[in-house]
């Protein structure tokens, strides 16, 4: 066997070993994603209940001025950049941080601050030099609403404190297995429906609030801040599994054509060696003959 | 003769429109109590416990850590961040909980988050109470 040979079934074989860890990737990210996308949909009917009670609430905060409503200028923004927390998922987290990017290019005139949740981001905006206002890790793969509450109680109260005039949220929409893609949400000051809804619903029943008008507003508003920042979060693990699933597949189907085409070099190689070998037996042989 | 409650996680159903003839509810200012034709009510919920009632009896006990209710035409719904109801509830685990931060509270330390611990440990000592018979039911 030739040194040829030998180096070709090593490649082989190291070809297959990559293979077999891509693919079980690619298992344990699908396990993940279906995980994810039930999160997903356990969420629905909470984040509709929050909505229906907003939408009773409407009537009353039109015109009024709440703090959560009320914006008190536009030169700070804050924007709350969710990335994952692992490489190896194809241009998932690249994708998220050039959006990021190019929010920044965009808002140059302003003076953006970056909160970034996931390791990815936030190791990427520390080695570029950017002043982050909170980098939190560890969320992406099993979050909590405790968490995103928390999050969201940390963002309120600097919007709410003056500290900045905007709060964005960059995340990645989930819309199949194979598609993804970085949206941005404007969270504060917190957008209200559409009013327009209101006359379609009827009149509306007078409504007794708990201790007061302000502090039933405030929780509901909260809350569904709350569910939006959750839901963020879930949108993005789910889309961070499914991109992972899908280059994991894509390495696995790679390492067959390249373990096929080394087959095949093999295959020649060794046809090659024993061409070769036949020849020089015959050429030998005849030479005895003469 | 009845209202219908419904109480609802981030990640499930914890009631699904059950019926009893009154609900009492951990208000922020203190508990308060709906029956069938209330009025549209809208309040934000403190750390406590939701108790059905039914002919004067507790039908079922619901902990609950910080939500919202709406009352709307007899039906009561509750979004809250975190319910367990009382037959879901780990006792061991919530008396864990609860001397977890206990320990917090006692053994404090520059770094130590004292309204976090503080926070557990009201959710703890409110688990334990919606878990066990309480001579308030």
């Amino acid at each position: 066997m030739s040194a040829n040979t030998r180096d070709i079934r090593r490649r082989i074989r190291s070809v297959r070993n990559t293979q077999q860890i891509t693919k079980a990737m690619k298992m344990v990210a699908a396990a993940r994603l279906r995980k994810a996308q039930t999160r997903l949909m356990a969420v629905r009917p909470y984040e509709e209940a929050v909505a229906a009670t907003l939408g009773r609430l409407l009537p009353r905060l039109v015109g009024d001025e709440h703090p959560l409503l009320t914006r008190h200028g536009d030169r700070r923004l804050a924007l709350v950049v969710i990335t994952g927390d692992k490489g190896l998922c194809g241009s998932y987290n690249h994708n998220l941080i050039r959006q990021a990017e190019q929010f920044l290019r965009d808002h140059r005139d302003r003076d953006v601050r970056l909160t970034a949740i996931g390791k990815k981001g936030a190791k990427y905006f520390a080695r570029e030099g950017y002043d982050l206002a909170g980098a939190y890790t560890d969320m992406a793969e099993s979050v909590t609403f405790k968490q995103a509450a928390a999050v969201m109680h940390k963002l309120i109260g600097g919007f709410l404190a003056g500290e900045c005039d905007e709060v964005h949220v960059l995340y990645s929409y989930f819309k199949s297995t194979i598609s993804q893609r970085p949206q941005i949400d404007r969270l504060l000051p917190f957008d209200l429906p559409p009013v327009a809804d209101l006359a379609a619903a009827g009149p509306m029943p007078e409504i007794m609030f708990e201790p007061s008008v302000e502090d039933a507003a405030a929780a509901v508003l909260e809350e569904s801040l709350d569910v939006r920042l959750f839901r963020a979060l879930l949108e993005s693990a789910s889309s961070e599994h499914g991109a992972r699933m899908t280059s994991m597949e894509n390495a696995t189907n790679n390492a067959d054509d390249m373990i096929a085409d080394l087959t095949l070099q093999f295959n020649r190689a060794r046809q090659a060696v024993i061409t070769k070998e036949i020849s020089e037996i015959v050429g030998g042989a005849e030479a005895l003959g003469k | 003769m009845s209202v219908q409650v419904t109480i609802l996680t981030p990640d499930r159903r914890v009631l699904d429109r059950r019926e009893c003839h009154e609900v009492e509810l951990p208000g922020r200012d203190g508990t308060f109590g709906v029956l069938d034709n209330h009025t549209p009510l809208l309040a934000p919920l403190g750390v406590g416990v939701v108790r059905l009632r039914s002919g004067g009896q507790v039908t079922e006990r619901v902990a609950v850590a910080e939500g919202v209710v709406e009352v709307n035409e007899n039906q009561v719904t509750v979004t809250a961040h975190a319910a367990e109801r009382s037959d879901e509830i780990d006792v061991d685990r919530a008396r864990a909980a609860r001397k977890r931060a206990e320990d917090r509270l006692h053994h404090r330390h520059r770094d130590t988050d004292v309204e976090r611990a503080q926070a557990a440990l009201a959710r703890a000592i409110n688990r334990l109470r919606a878990a066990e018979t309480h001579h308030s039911d």
